[in-house]
């Protein structure tokens, strides 16, 4: 890239060649108005309020789009370009309502901004203006077309980040206006109520229902956070006035999400004021409910599980975790359990991911996203096969766009035209079930046509010649009946991966821990092993998890058989370590998991449960299912949860929790990050924040814990985990986040794993038989639910009591 | 020949996946890649069957 | 064998005269004579002379009859084509020549023309790629082919052709940029999208002779690199879309078209997409995605087509008129023929379409440099109704007006750019007192805001709120703020706009308002419409002195506002008058005259 010498206004500077005007001059700090310009949209020009004057040009010229040449002298304020600039407003104006005293925009308005700028107060034209009726028929925002400047910016967000393709500019001239085909109602298009329209546009044509009147920008406080809903952690901002949430937007500048939500996190959070929020400790005396105090409760609760134990030992109690609860919480909880002397601890849905965990674990040694989410939108190819991941995790959906806007190839292999093959380069219908047929005859064609990476395979894993030997009988005509694809079909989408210089792998296969899932997760790791496909940028295997801090509190050693960051409890040196630093003796015995309670023949053992934010009724079966019945049996029952769910209508004592956006906490996302998510709001009545909660219970159960804030958990953590070694409170908030494994305080995080080796050192290759893979896939989608519920029940629940409900937990598309 | 697509005799080769580089000029000046009386005549029997007059020439 | 070829024009003008109904009725009388074998009928190009189509030109006669009606075709058939006799009654007769003129050399509309671009329109039958091989064509490509391709761009500069379209930029210099830009995936894109109100210039040659067209494309596809090419044809056209398609099947089957064409490894294949409707697609980002599937909405430029075009590769793009140049320039000694017609910055030729109160309507071909002067009264034949000239306007929609002061201006690309109008596509509409200026710039206004696509504010905006000032203006509710407030909106959305459509809308405009203030200030100021169009403007006024008293007018009214007795001055009651100008039209003695409102006595002019 070449540099080029400009003046503009004066002044002189240097830039690269292909910056545009309009950049350049924001590096000198000149503000140039726009309306239609978006830095993550392809150079527009519509507006022309951008216009500025370039010595020798015939006409101004759209600094957003034009790229500086050498010698260029540009001039941004000039009268030329002043007068341009006010036309250009008044014209706007002079169609526009101008009803800025209750318009829910003014104070964050563009168009008032600029005219305030210029002096355009009115217009004298005294024509035509337009009057379109209102379209408030969905549940979440009104759209206004009156206000609309048609800048373009929602329909390119529709169109080519997001992909629903809901909006586009309809007919023509002076009665041009953007909205659905057919000028239907939005909600009849297709639109996924993502929120970048309502985002992004610059006036006050698109407003939530929710903050129409409500306040205006000066009275609100913002604050970040994250949102609770999937394991991409979206970084969110919760627009707070007099203790109520009013509007959630995303932050921009963050390497999770930027800029963008989905329905979920940017509409779902209306549940915080739900009616039926828990607001006091509940014990249940002769089959009712009585508020009591958190004396009492606690206290009640202590008593019972001494009791407990005495009469029937420690192997008696176990705790449940939910993987939405935050890492100190959950680190908090394991702690405690294992403090009164059992490793009887798990959350339930590892259950749903068992398979990718193992699967990983037994591949590469470690259970995380190989590379970064952030890194899809560069990568040269994506196979993407059992998921659907447009619907279940939007960002990496937009990521996905993203790349294949920029040339990367796209293979989909789906039983159903899921949205993204109409990105697909290569779409691969085949039969549910023959997941891995299909994996294994593309290894195979992988290495008939020498497309492997061989130095990778030599330097980097082992088990090769086995599954060469293995993968030998899966050609492309042996798979063709079972699979249902021609053998074309099969070799092009093998060149299509192989070829790529970086590619990556997507799926999110596994609800129930059916051996099929597992292998299809190990022979998936086969296929990136093979072509060198790890260790890089840009490249890996994606298995993104369901709900949103999943990684985190299996991090937090929320397992039977591990601590944090999975030290395992065989290890005799890790459970002195621990027990010098809890002031415990740890056993060496692994605990029960919740599939042997629940599924397994350990049911009878567990006499005692501790719950925290889950519920396994709703997810395994509902009322009359055998795990309700385990649940009724049991001597002692706690459910600590925000509302009453059917699981907590079954406990002895239920304790009301702080919801995500009135605790502070951090969360560690899927792609291994850990962010730190602040509180907004005060929980109503007399919830408290789950790790409040456990260690006052502690100090009821005899155990001396001190801790002033989260924070203090953290620091506590971080110093038993290797991988969390470098984290801290400060450099969260100073940096933003940082990706685990980060041993040290100046070690700057991982954005992707085995650069150097692999967990368990070399990669191995597996050989996989054939097993057919459940065709079910993971996380509360965008429209439909994706995982019936069994895996995130829990952001079911937030869902049904909040406006996204009708639109979310319809029917399957 | 009815069309100038025609050959006029099996030495003739153009097709389209044949193509022979004289074609268009031998549409109206042919034969040009053999000497023949025969296919002379039927080659100007042929332009005079397109052409109108005299004047419905090369313009 | 054919004994003759009738050759029945089937371009727009004719049609709209009912050539159908003529061509049906020809082919009820030769079959009634059993001899419909014996001749034939092709319903092709354009001759050019629609003022007097119905056309059918006879060959190898050499007979040209005009203004048929169905009726006619008995006495053509039996009189000409069985007895072997010339119909004289059908032949051209006009004021302009003594005797009724037998062929194209004695019409005096087609002296002053040269046919380059329309030399086959009218002669072949379109459908036929022998009779266009016949008439020299694809020998310009075949020579192309052995030349290099840089040679050829270079040679296509040299004879200094620039686009027809309207831009006039230098062809060869386009061509070369396409060249010159890197990729192997290069295109040709033909804009067939002729789109200016009652132009038809594209549309004859692409009717007339489409293998002009593919011919033009195949060399330039070779010229710039490209092996696919694109007509962008406006749907409005179908006869043009159903010849261009048979032209391409013709040329894959003759080989010309398709892979290792004619032997020197040049493959070239062509589509043809539809327009859908939209003006603004004759602009050419618009045009490219529009083929590419998308909303035609122009976009930014930079990058240019030349550099990233048609699906992101280096594109040509050129006008059918500038296409159907091409193999004259390429034959053999083409250039320098080329170059011998018309000035020195603009040569060859340029088809316009004559349209409004000329008398000779219709499309001709003429050298560049002819001056307004000779177009109107040589070629025109002047003003219809012996009135005065009073401007043309040049360009369509993006053009603007030419006084009579200027009448000897040469109509070349830079003497129209000075004095504020284009070149255009070649519309000329030619005026006469009874047009009003303001009206015609309301007209062309319409017309843009209608199809502006709505994507850039000045344009989108702009156009509306300057089209509401004339329209009031129209209507007597304009105020003398209103001109600089015409002229400031001008200005912006000429200086803002993002495409040529918002550049060039105030156009009609700005030379109205520039050579015609006067009227403008008429109907502001005095709330009078001279040429007697704004309807609330002007009354009619039958002049007492001149009156004969024929009652022509009487009977004409629609409304029944005209008393008067035989051999009485008439006189026009003003409550009833409705000014749809029936009685204008009757009237022999032209003694009813256009007024200000209200005022009987003050006579205009």
């Amino acid at each position: 890239m070449s540099a080029i010498n400009i003046t503009v206004d004066g002044i002189e500077i240097e830039v690269e060649s292909g910056t545009t005007i309009l950049q350049a001059a924001r590096q000198l700090g000149i503000d140039i108005p726009t309306f239609c310009y978006d830095a993550e949209l392809p150079p527009n020009g519509a507006c022309r309020i951008c216009v500025v004057e370039v010595e020798k040009a015939r006409t101004l010229v759209a600094s957003c789009v034009a790229p500086v040449a050498p010698g260029m002298v540009i001039h941004t304020e000039s009268e030329r370009v002043v007068s341009a600039r006010k036309a250009v407003l008044t014209l706007m104006v002079a169609n526009h309502p101008l009803d800025c005293i209750t318009c829910q925009k003014t104070g964050e308005c563009k168009l008032q901004d600029y005219c305030y700028r210029y002096g355009v107060a009115d217009s004298d034209f005294g024509g035509e203006v337009k009057e379109l009726s209102h379209d408030a028929s969905n549940a979440f925002f009104i759209r206004d077309m009156n206000k609309c400047i048609l800048c373009g910016v929602c329909v390119g967000k529709c169109q080519d980040v997001v992909g629903a393709g809901a909006i586009d500019f309809t007919r023509r001239g002076f009665v041009a206006n953007v909205g659905p085909a057919y000028e239907d109602r939005i909600e009849d298009s297709t639109c996924v109520f993502c929120g970048l329209c309502i985002d992004s546009c610059p006036v006050g044509a698109l407003t939530p229902k929710y903050l129409l009147g409500r306040g205006r920008p000066w009275e609100i406080e913002k604050t970040e956070t994250i949102c609770p809903y999937c394991s991409i952690g979206c970084n969110i901002n919760l627009h707070v006035k007099d203790n109520e949430v009013i509007e959630v937007t995303p932050v921009d500048n963050n390497p999770v999400n930027r800029g963008h939500l989905c329905v979920k996190g940017k509409f779902g959070w209306d549940y915080l004021k739900s009616s039926d929020r828990l607001t006091k400790p509940l014990v249940k005396s002769n089959g009712v409910f009585v508020e009591v105090s958190w004396g009492e409760a606690l206290g009640y609760i202590a008593d019972q599980i001494e009791e407990i134990i005495d009469r029937y030992g420690s192997e008696a109690l176990m705790g449940l975790c939910s993987p939405k609860s935050t890492n100190e919480e959950s680190y908090l909880f394991q702690k405690l359990i294992r403090s009164l002397g059992t490793n009887n601890i798990d959350s339930y849905t590892r259950h749903c991911h068992a398979s990718a965990v193992d699967g990983m674990m037994e591949a590469f040694g470690s259970a995380a996203l190989t590379n970064s989410i952030e890194e899809l939108a560069s990568t040269d190819a994506i196979f993407v096969i059992a998921a659907d991941p447009a619907e279940s995790h939007p960002i990496i959906g937009y990521r996905i766009r993203e790349a294949v806007r920029k040339g990367a190839d796209l293979i989909v292999a789906d039983p159903e035209l899921i949205g993204l093959t109409d990105l697909a380069g290569h779409y691969l219908p085949l039969k549910a079930g023959s997941e891995i047929e299909l994996v294994n005859a593309i290894a195979n064609v992988i290495l008939e046509e020498r497309l492997q990476d061989q130095a990778f395979i030599d330097k980097r894993t082992e088990g090769f010649a086995e599954f060469e030997k293995a993968v030998a009988g899966y050609t492309p005509q042996s798979v063709t009946e079972k699979t249902g694809l021609s053998e074309e079909e099969i070799r092009e989408a093998a060149r299509a991966y192989a070829a790529a210089e970086k590619a990556a792998i997507i799926s999110t296969v596994g609800i129930d821990h059916a051996a099929g899932n597992e292998k299809l997760v190990l022979a998936l790791a086969n296929l990136a092993l093979l072509t060198g496909n790890l260790g890089k940028e840009s490249a890996g295997l994606y298995l993104p998890y369901g709900e949103n801090n999943l990684q985190g509190v299996s991090d937090m050693g929320v397992l039977p058989a591990v601590l944090t960051g999975y030290q395992h409890l065989k290890d005799k040196a890790v459970r002195e370590k621990f027990g010098r630093a809890w002031g415990i003796e740890i056993g060496e015995k692994p605990g029960v998991s919740a599939a042997d309670i629940f599924e397994g023949d350990k049911k009878d053992q567990v006499k005692a449960m501790l719950i925290l934010d889950e519920n396994p009724v709703s997810c395994l079966g509902g009322d009359d299912s055998d795990a309700a019945a385990l649940l009724k049996n049991l001597d002692f029952l706690v459910v600590q949860d925000i509302f009453m769910t059917e699981t907590a209508a079954l406990a002895d004592v239920v304790l009301p929790a702080a919801a995500f956006a009135e605790q502070q906490g951090t969360y560690t996302n899927t792609e291994r990050r850990v962010q730190l998510s602040y509180p907004a709001v005060e929980s109503p009545g007399e919830a408290y924040p789950g790790w409040a909660i456990i260690a006052e219970l502690a100090g009821w159960l005899g155990l001396e814990w001190d801790y002033d804030y989260p924070g203090d958990i953290f620091t506590e953590m971080a110093a038993l985990t290797p991988q969390y070694a470098g984290i801290s409170y400060d450099r969260l908030a100073a940096e933003g986040s940082l990706q685990w494994p980060c041993p040290s305080d100046d070690h700057p995080g991982t954005p992707y794993l085995y650069e150097g080796r692999f967990g368990r050192g070399l990669g191995l290759f597996t050989v996989v038989e054939c097993e057919p893979v459940s065709g079910q896939r993971i996380g509360l989608s965008v429209k439909g639910a994706l995982s019936d519920h069994a895996c995130q029940c829990q952001s079911v629940n937030m869902s049904k009591r909040s406006v996204i409900s009708n639109f979310i937990n319809a029917d399957r598309r | 020949m009815e069309k100038f697509i025609d050959h006029c005799c099996e030495k003739c080769t153009h097709s389209k996946e044949n193509p022979c580089k004289d074609f268009v000029r031998c549409c109206l000046e042919g034969p040009i890649c053999h000497e023949s009386k025969a296919c002379a005549d039927q080659r100007k029997a042929m332009v005079d069957r397109v052409a109108l007059n005299e004047k419905f020439t090369v313009c | 064998m054919y004994e003759k070829h009738l050759m029945i024009c089937g371009a727009t003008g004719c049609l709209s005269s009912g050539s159908n109904a003529v061509e049906k009725a020809l082919v009820e009388e030769l079959e009634k004579h059993g001899i419909k074998d014996k001749y034939r009928l092709v319903m092709g190009g354009c001759p050019g002379f629609c003022e007097v189509g119905p056309i059918i030109v006879v060959y190898p006669d050499e007979v040209f009859y005009c203004r048929l009606k169905p009726k006619d075709m008995t006495e053509l058939v039996e009189k000409h084509l069985v007895g072997g006799e010339i119909v004289e009654r059908l032949l051209y007769k006009g004021p302009d020549v003594d005797a009724p003129a037998r062929f194209y050399d004695t019409i005096p509309f087609y002296a002053k023309q040269k046919f380059n671009v329309l030399r086959n329109s009218g002669i072949v039958d379109p459908e036929s790629i022998d009779q266009y091989i016949m008439r020299g064509g694809y020998r310009a490509f075949t020579r192309a082919l052995t030349l290099d391709p840089a040679a050829v761009c270079e040679e296509v500069k040299q004879a200094g052709l620039r686009g027809r379209g309207g831009a006039g930029f230098s062809t060869g210099l386009k061509w070369e940029f396409t060249n010159k830009a890197p990729g192997n995936k290069k295109y040709v894109v033909c804009n067939a999208d002729e789109g200016d109100p009652g132009a038809f210039m594209d549309r004859s040659i692409l009717e007339g002779d489409p293998h002009a067209i593919l011919e033009g494309m195949l060399i330039c596809g070779h010229a710039v690199g490209a092996s696919e090419g694109y007509i962008y044809c406006r749907a409005e056209y179908p006869l043009a879309i159903k010849r261009l398609r048979i032209a391409i099947e013709q040329a894959e089957e003759y080989g010309l078209l398709g892979e290792n064409i004619l032997g020197y490894g040049y493959n070239f294949k062509l589509h043809i997409k539809e327009g859908a409707g939209a003006f603004v697609c004759g602009e050419e980002t618009a045009l490219l995605a529009s083929i590419e599937g998308k909303r035609g909405m122009p976009r930014p430029r930079p990058p240019f087509p030349a550099q990233s075009g048609l699906f992101g590769k280096p594109t040509t793009i050129n006008n059918v008129e500038t296409l159907a140049n091409v193999p004259i320039i390429l034959k053999e000694g083409g250039a320098v023929e080329f170059m011998k017609v018309g000035t020195e910055g603009s040569k060859g030729t340029k088809v316009f379409a004559l349209a409004g109160k000329i008398r000779n309507t219709g499309l001709c071909e003429v050298p560049m440099g002819i001056t307004i002067r000779e177009i109107i009264y040589d070629v025109g034949g002047g003003i219809k109704g012996g009135r005065d000239f009073k401007a043309v306007q040049a360009g369509g929609p993006s053009g603007g007006c030419i006084p009579a002061e200027q009448i000897d201006l040469p109509i070349d690309y830079d003497s129209l750019n000075e004095a504020g109008a284009i070149m255009g596509s070649g519309g000329l509409v030619v005026m006469d007192e009874r047009t009003c200026m303001v009206d015609l710039a309301r007209y062309f206004l319409s017309f843009t805001q209608k199809e502006s696509c709505g994507k850039c504010t000045p344009c989108r905006e702009g156009t509306k709120r300057m089209l509401e000032i004339l329209n009031r203006i129209s209507e007597g509710q304009g105020t003398p703020r209103d001109l600089d407030t015409l002229d400031s909106l001008a200005a912006s959305i000429k200086d803002s706009s993002l495409c040529g459509l918002g550049q060039t809308c105030p156009n009609p405009v700005l030379s109205t308002i520039r050579y015609f203030k006067n009227e403008y200030e008429e109907h502001i100021n005095e709330h009078y419409c001279r040429a007697g169009v704004c309807k609330e403007l002007f009354n009619y006024w039958i002049d007492q002195e001149k009156c004969t008293g024929c009652t022509a007018c009487v009977r004409a009214c629609p409304v029944d506002a005209i008393e008067g007795e035989k051999k009485e001055p008439h006189e026009i009651i003003q409550e009833l008058c409705t000014r749809c100008g029936s009685c204008i039209e009757k009237c022999p003695q032209d003694c009813i005259l256009i007024t200000r409102v209200g005022s009987e006595a003050d006579v205009s002019n």
